[in-house]
């Protein structure tokens, strides 16, 4: 699955499609340091980790993309279509709940096809979701 | 339930979506929109039109018994059947069917990597594994062999080599069916086969020698419909102990045709890994005059285009070569590289690039150490597989057309000035000029590429794509030049160019299909093939 495709959808069906939440996201998401394009690792331990590792990770991590790209694809896809407002790597953002995620792995979004229950169970996306809300605040009490 | 199988009523396929329940379990079979959802080609240029190809249902079976079982039971309801592997078949159709009304027999749960041995050097595995699969496996047990992955790691090596596929390691191991070596598959009316030596009761050898005794119908099941691949082997690089590189540079045009022929020289005798051709004149398109000249109709003369690189103070061609070994061997045919091309081509100059002991540090598979601008991936050079390229995804998606030329340098020119003209009519960046350069994936052949985007929400611009999908079809195979691989909705076109003797592949292929599944029950027009039932 990939990062950009979700990345993408957050930022251009997320307040049609979620107005509510995308509102609440806008109020609580004063992120600090939004310009910085390399995050910490995260550490977190949860079982939501390795789902998130093996699914969503490889475009949508933070750190360096493949070649001399400054981010992966779907962490880029998201931090230029936030310009600082929301951090492009999801594993820092805290405001993405399982409804959120569960709508664009479903129907996909941009360069991001969807995902089949096959491959992520909605078990498995309540998961990732938890473990991504897990991270984000790691992250943050750690700076 | 959005659409039905062809000549069935709601209520026979309600019983047929019963038994499939009964097969696999009530959790794997998915019938719902919403379910199918996931199901739909998301890179699709026809997307919620009559084009559109659309499943009526999804089943997930875990093993080979269940993939029988959904097979007979498909067969005695005559519902057609999609396989599909990881199903991210991107640009080439995704998990969509040939047929709508078809179900997507989704073998995402045959997971099983069955074996790796890096002592002979191969993998069998299952068709929902994927390369990030297999090469964690490899990782994890420390074994010394590396794989040969396409872009996105996602992807699966058997759907990708049913696909033709390629990587960008080695030429035997790049060429991904090529490096394929027996197959397992359930046949149309649920018997399960094995090719090869893998026919032979107690052989030890199903992944060492693959054609076994008489006639190798595994390629049947390339781009094909005649079973369901459950098992397939693959033949494993060894971990070279030495990665090197190095870049070229030739200052005309005309250059091209020597160094296409020394690079072939190095690469057919295994001396180097895949060619990445470029021209650094491609840095000049912005310039509008530039621009005017490299698209010209009929394309630019030598001198013309040789006027442009001696002003602007820049080589018209290079290739990055890449060489596995050991430091020793990777030096010597490197050292080989340079001595023929410059030698031969006046002006040709040559620079050393990293190379490093394998296997290869994070930092070196960053790739930011070259001392020049480099086009190679790093990470599929060395059989990491990775999502990193999914950056040039444009818009929601693209489709592909990939026209097999031949390997030389004259014929790199004759199809930029050719395809070029093809696509003047339409509103595309141009995907064919003067400095195109060719792809080396395929190892004896080259290939070029024209991957429009395409846009769920602008109808107008994907007609526009998909006119011009069907006109380079057409104008490349007056040329010689076919596709290699197509998305559902093209596959018919592509098949009819591979026209000799007033079609007799195709005829050959549908007695076949008409013997072996005359109602279609695996992917009905898949690779173009399509069963009496079927055909008009």
């Amino acid at each position: 699955m990939t990062r950009t495709g979700i990345a993408a959808c957050i930022a251009t069906l997320g307040a049609a499609a979620f107005g509510t939440s995308f509102a609440q996201d806008a109020s609580t998401s004063s992120v600090p340091d939004v310009a910085d394009t390399k995050p910490l690792p995260v550490e977190v331990d949860h079982p939501g980790r390795e789902l998130f590792e093996r699914n969503c990770a490889p475009c949508h991590a933070p750190g360096p993309g493949d070649d001399g790209a400054p981010m992966l694809p779907g962490t880029a896809a998201l931090a230029a279509k936030y310009q600082g407002q929301r951090y492009g790597a999801l594993e820092l953002r805290g405001d993405l709940d399982a409804n959120v995620l569960r709508y664009f792995v479903r129907n996909g979004i941009g360069a991001m096809p969807m995902f089949r229950k096959v491959e992520l169970s909605d078990a498995d996306i309540d998961l990732i979701a938890a473990y991504l809300e897990a991270s984000a605040e790691a992250n943050l009490s750690r700076r | 339930m959005a659409v039905l199988p062809p000549d069935l009523d709601q209520a026979t396929f309600a019983r047929v979506l019963d038994e499939f329940r009964g097969a696999v379990g009530a959790d794997w079979v998915w019938s719902s929109d919403e379910d199918l959802g996931p199901y739909r080609d998301s890179f699709s240029p026809v997307w919620n039109t009559d084009e559109e190809r659309r499943a009526s249902a999804a089943v997930a079976p875990a093993d080979v018994g269940q993939v029988q079982a959904i097979v007979r039971i498909a067969a005695r309801y005559k519902v057609p059947l999609y396989p599909i592997s990881t199903g991210k078949n991107f640009g080439y159709g995704g998990p969509s069917p040939n047929v709508t009304g078809s179900v997507v027999l989704d073998l995402k749960r045959l997971n099983r990597i069955l074996e790796v041995d890096d002592k002979r050097n191969f993998a069998l595995v299952e068709p929902g594994v994927s390369y990030f699969d297999l090469y964690r496996y490899i990782q994890e047990r420390g074994l010394k062999v590396m794989i040969d992955c396409p872009d996105p790691g996602w992807g699966s090596p058997i759907g990708n080599s049913l696909e033709r596929g390629v990587g960008y390691t080695m030429p035997f191991f790049r060429d991904h069916y090529g490096a394929s070596c027996g197959v397992e598959v359930v046949l149309p009316n649920g018997e399960l086969m094995r090719t090869g030596m893998g026919a032979l009761p107690g052989a030890k050898t199903w992944q060492e020698y693959r054609y076994g005794f008489g006639p190798d119908p595994a390629g049947l099941f390339a781009q094909g419909n005649f079973g369901v691949v459950t098992k397939m082997g693959f033949r494993l690089m060894p971990l070279p102990k030495h990665y090197r590189t190095g870049l070229i540079t030739v200052p005309k045009r005309r250059d091209l045709v020597r160094l296409v022929e020394h690079v072939n020289f190095l690469s057919d005798s295994s001396m180097c890994g895949e060619p990445v051709y470029g021209s650094p004149l491609q840095a000049l398109l912005g310039n509008p005059d530039f621009y005017a000249l490299a698209t010209k109709p009929g394309g630019p003369s030598d001198a013309e285009m040789d006027a442009a690189a001696s002003a602007a103070g820049l080589p018209s061609w290079q290739v990055e070569l890449q060489f596995y070994g050991s430091e020793e061997t990777t030096k010597a045919n490197w050292e080989l590289a340079k001595e023929l091309i410059l030698s031969d081509i006046p002006g040709a100059q040559a620079f050393d690039g990293e190379h490093f002991p394998l296997p290869a540090t994070e930092e070196q598979l960053d790739n930011t150490g070259q001392p020049y601008r480099t086009a190679i991936k790093r990470r599929a050079a060395l059989g990491v597989p990775s999502l990193g390229m999914w950056r040039i995804v444009r818009d929601d998606g693209h489709v592909g057309f990939f026209p097999v030329i031949p390997r030389s340098g004259e014929a790199v020119f004759e199809a930029q000035r050719v395809l070029g003209d093809a696509l003047r009519e339409f509103p595309f960046r141009s995907y064919f000029n003067a400095t195109t350069a060719p792809l080396n994936w395929h190892p004896f052949t080259f290939q070029m590429v024209f991957a429009p985007s395409v846009k769920k929400n602008d109808p107008a611009h994907n007609e526009t794509v998909n006119r011009a999908m069907r006109k380079i079809v057409a104008v490349a195979a007056e040329h010689g030049w076919g596709d290699y691989r197509a998305a559902p909705i093209y596959q018919d076109d592509v098949a009819a160019t591979y026209s000799f003797n007033n079609h007799a592949l195709r005829r050959f292929l549908e007695q076949l299909k008409d013997a072996i599944d005359p109602d279609g029950i695996i992917a009905p027009g898949r690779g173009g093939i399509w069963p009496k039932r079927f055909r008009k």
